[in-house]
This record gives structure tokens, C-alpha cells and sequence, in this order.
């Protein structure tokens, strides 16, 4: 299966269709999401309709992870097996990602705001969060810094990947250091603790956050072929339009 | 292994001799570190309290920047020259010329700090005998970080950008070291317990940057040479 994706013709192909698919999904989910989050949920006890922004601020720390560990994945399948279509992958992840991580941030903060009186504090999950957005920049960077994308995409992919086993070192320091923010309600052994009218619009945002993010992907792949195509044409064609083709257009 | 002990000690032998040659610059991140935790102690003010209560932060940043920055250039003239060209290709892998550079980075930029940190906390209000035990958690702290500046100095070196962008890169590494080692040294000079189990793990990063970084440093150098 990998090998048949690596041509840029059967990925088209594949791209045609779940492109428009995901976005489809990503338009009815985040319809359904906000609607049923933003009206049709209850206001928390404590929080009041402050709440609300979980709904936008919980899928957008998930989805700052799951880009990481995705771009880390494409590093991995590009480092092994030299996948022609993993490095661009990995690179068109990068910036959703970022998007999605200050996003989260964002978020947080204007939730702070009202719940515990601060736009900003260094709780260990702001922190980490924070730390992803830098982990982000420096391999935006990386990618930003050479030239050719084939020799950019090979320094990238070992930052991404020496960077993906450093997070779980970086998590436990940052959470020794300091802890504030309220423990995870959702994926715990005994069950969610939240109410079945807050899950469904969360999961809701959460399946259109990730919709939106193959799109993303789906886009920035094809983007960057039709790219390299472009260039490749370009590098055949003259530089100039021949002498003679401007004779003929006087003529 | 044994066969490249000699490698390592030629490599180790001609970086010093470049380090103490005019120009070469040995003193640098030592002059960095001490102007590093003037400039701090300038901006804090001179309560004694204040600077004592900021010292273990001023130790370990002002140490972690030296030592990435001293690292930043480590490669360059090797690759410029095409010395690690020419090693790359003599030579069955280049982690003896890695470890020839972690002993360089040791001896140029860390062991120095280490020797000089109980003075400059000193002047920072801390008390002699604690801040000289200090010296014995720089000892830990100073491998991962020496770990780190090598393995971005590695990153970068085929790259246009430089030292910036290392340091850039090296911050989500360099964080736990500064978290643990932070916290090592305030429990150190408020309790009195220098072998606390922030102090362990300290140590224990150490041993897992030693474990991790060598082979992304030497592919990333093998990568600069394409």
C-alpha cells in the first residue's frame, strides 16, 4: 500500500476523493458541534456558559498532539522506507498543527480569563502546550532554512523525530514543575465524568477538527506535487521565449 | 571500540590545541557564563535576598546558553575544510569523532563553569558550602545539556540559518534540564539535601540524552556532508 501512494498519480487519485469527503464531514460535524455545544448543551454549575469554550479549546489541544505524532509517523515511514509522499505529509502537517496548538493556547487563555482570573498562568499543561508551539517553530524552520526541499526534508524528519521521543520527557518534567490545571475528565479507567449532552457536541468538534485536518493535509500534498511539477516543467522549458517564436508573433 | 581510542584522543588533542591557539577562544563560554550572571544580577539589583532567591535560575540558564553557544560553530570549520568529509569517508562511523567533541565541549566550556559557578554564586548571596555542593549537580546537569547543544550544533550545520535557529531547537530539549536542575539546586541551598530525587533524576537525564542523541548527531552530520 505504501509503495502504490508514492505515486504521485494514484495519490491524486486518492486525494480527488477524500479531499472534498473530509471536508464534507468537517462542515456537517462542526455544524452539528457548535450548534449543539453553543445551544443546545447545558451551562456548567460552576463555569457557567464559559463552558462553552471547551467545545473549541478541548479538539484543538487534541488534534496539536495527534499532528505531532502524525508528523513524527511520516518522518518515521519516510526515514525507513524513503517514501517519496511521507516528507511532504509530514511538512503540510506542520503548520495546521501550530494552528491548531496556538489555538488551544488561545483558547485557554480567554477561558482562563473568567474560570481562574488570568489570561495566562504557568500551569504545567499551558506550559507543555507552549513548548509543542516552539517544538513546531523550530521544525517549521528547519524546513524554512534550506533550499532544496529533498535536503530540507531529511534534516526535518530527524527533528521530528528525536523531538517526538523527547515529549513524554518534557511532559513529566513540565508536570513535576508545576500543576494547576484539572486533571483529563474524558479518557479515564472508570469512565467519562463529563454529561452525555456535553460529550456528543465535544466529540462532534473533535471528528470535524480532525476532518478538517486531513483536508488540510489532503490539499497541502497535492499542492506541493503540482508544485514540483511546475518546477520540473519549468527547468525543461527556456528560460526566455525563443527568438523565433517573437518573429512569428510580428510576423 | 578500543581500536578508536586513539582516534579520539588525536581529534580531542587537535581541538584543544586549536581552542588554546590565539583566537581559538577556550575562555569564551566561561566569560559568557560569568558576564551572563552579572548582566542578570545588574537587572535583579543588588538585595542580596532577591539575587540569593534567583540564583539557582541564573546558574543554570547562564550555563545552558554558554554551553549551546559554544557549541553553535563546533562543526563548522571541520565542514568547511572538508576535514569531516574526509573522516566520514576514512573512517567506519564518526561516533568517535562525536565523542571526541563531547570531550572537547567538557573540557573548553563545561568543566570551567563548573569550577567557576560556587564563585559566582557567592557573589549572588549564596552561602560558600552550599554552593560549592553545587558544583557536584552541574557535574550531572552539564552532560544532557552538552548532549543537546552538540546534537543541534549537528542539526544545523548543514543548514543556512546557524546558532539561533540551534538555540531555537534546542529548547524543548533543554527544558528538563533546567526544570530538574532548577529544582535540584533550590532544594539543595533551602533544605541542605544535595542527593534529592530531583538531583536523581537530573542524573537520570543524563543518561538518557547520552542514550538518545549520538545517532541523530552523526546522521545529521553525515546529512551536512550531501
Amino acid at each position: 500500500m505504501f509503495s502504490y501512494f508514492s505515486n504521485p498519480a494514484n495519490f491524486e487519485t486518492l486525494a480527488r476523493r477524500v479531499g472534498p469527503i473530509s471536508f464534507g464531514v468537517f462542515v456537517i460535524f462542526a455544524a452539528v458541534g457548535l450548534l449543539m455545544g453553543l445551544f443546545y448543551s447545558p451551562a456548567d454549575y460552576q463555569q457557567g456558559h464559559s463552558v462553552r469554550i471547551m467545545y473549541v479549546h478541548v479538539p484543538a489541544a487534541w488534534m496539536a498532539l495527534a499532528a505531532y505524532s502524525f508528523i513524527a509517523g511520516m518522518s518515521l515511514v519516510a526515514f525507513i522506507w524513503r517514501h517519496s509522499l511521507a516528507d511532504l505529509a509530514a511538512r503540510s502537517a506542520a503548520l495546521p498543527g501550530a494552528v491548531f496548538t496556538a489555538l488551544a493556547l488561545f483558547t485557554g487563555a480567554v477561558w482562563g480569563k473568567p474560570t481562574w482570573g488570568a489570561w495566562w498562568v504557568w500551569d504545567a499543561r499551558l506550559t507543555s502546550m507552549l513548548i509543542l508551539l516552539f517544538i513546531y517553530f523550530g521544525y517549521m524552520a528547519v524546513w524554512q532554512s534550506v533550499q532544496e526541499p529533498a535536503r530540507a526534508a531529511r534534516f526535518a524528519r530527524l527533528l521530528a523525530l528525536v523531538g517526538f521521543i523527547n515529549i513524554p520527557i518534557i511532559k513529566f518534567s513540565v508536570d513535576w514543575w508545576n500543576s494547576l490545571h484539572q486533571p483529563a475528565s474524558i479518557l479515564r479507567p472508570d469512565g467519562p465524568t463529563i454529561h452525555i449532552s456535553m460529550l456528543i457536541p465535544l466529540f462532534a468538534m473533535l471528528i470535524a477538527y480532525t476532518a478538517i485536518f486531513v483536508w488540510l493535509v489532503f490539499t497541502g500534498v497535492r499542492t506541493d506535487i503540482a508544485e514540483q511539477r511546475q518546477a520540473a516543467l519549468q527547468r525543461r522549458s527556456p528560460s526566455r521565449p525563443v527568438a523565433s517564436s517573437n518573429v512569428e508573433k510580428e510576423a | 571500540m578500543k581500536a578508536a581510542r586513539p582516534f579520539v584522543e588525536a581529534v580531542f588533542a587537535r581541538d584543544l590545541k586549536i581552542a588554546f591557539r590565539s583566537g581559538g577562544g577556550w575562555f569564551y563560554a566561561l566569560f559568557f557564563f560569568v558576564v551572563f550572571a552579572a548582566l542578570a544580577a545588574i537587572a535583579i539589583g543588588p538585595e542580596l535576598s532577591a539575587l540569593a532567591a534567583a540564583a539557582p535560575a541564573i546558574l543554570w540558564l547562564a550555563a545552558a546558553f554558554a554551553l549551546q553557544f559554544s557549541a553553535a560553530d563546533m562543526f563548522e570549520s571541520d565542514i568547511r575544510d572538508g576535514t569531516l568529509r574526509a573522516l566520514a569517508a576514512e573512517q567506519a562511523s564518526l561516533f568517535p569523532y562525536w565523542l571526541a567533541k563531547v570531550f572537547l565541549l567538557a573540557a573548553v566550556a563545561a568543566a570551567p563553569i563548573a569550577v567557576a559557578a560556587p564563585f559566582v554564586l557567592a557573589m549572588l548571596g549564596v552561602a560558600f558550602e552550599k554552593s560549592s555542593q553545587a558544583v557536584i549537580l552541574t557535574v550531572l546537569g552539564f552532560p544532557p545539556l552538552i548532549m543537546v547543544a552538540i546534537l543541534t550544533a549537528a542539526l544545523v550545520s548543514g543548514l543556512r540559518a546557524g546558532g539561533l535557529l540551534a538555540t531555537i531547537i534546542a529548547a524543548p530539549f533543554a527544558t528538563p534540564v533546567l526544570v530538574f536542575g532548577v529544582s535540584a539546586t533550590n532544594i539543595l541551598f533551602s533544605n541542605g539535601v544535595l542527593w534529592s530525587s530531583e538531583t536523581l533524576i537530573l542524573a537520570a537525564l543524563g543518561l538518557f540524552m547520552t542514550a538518545l542523541t549520538p545517532a541523530f548527531a552523526i546522521v545529521a552530520l553525515r546529512l551536512s556532508l550531501e
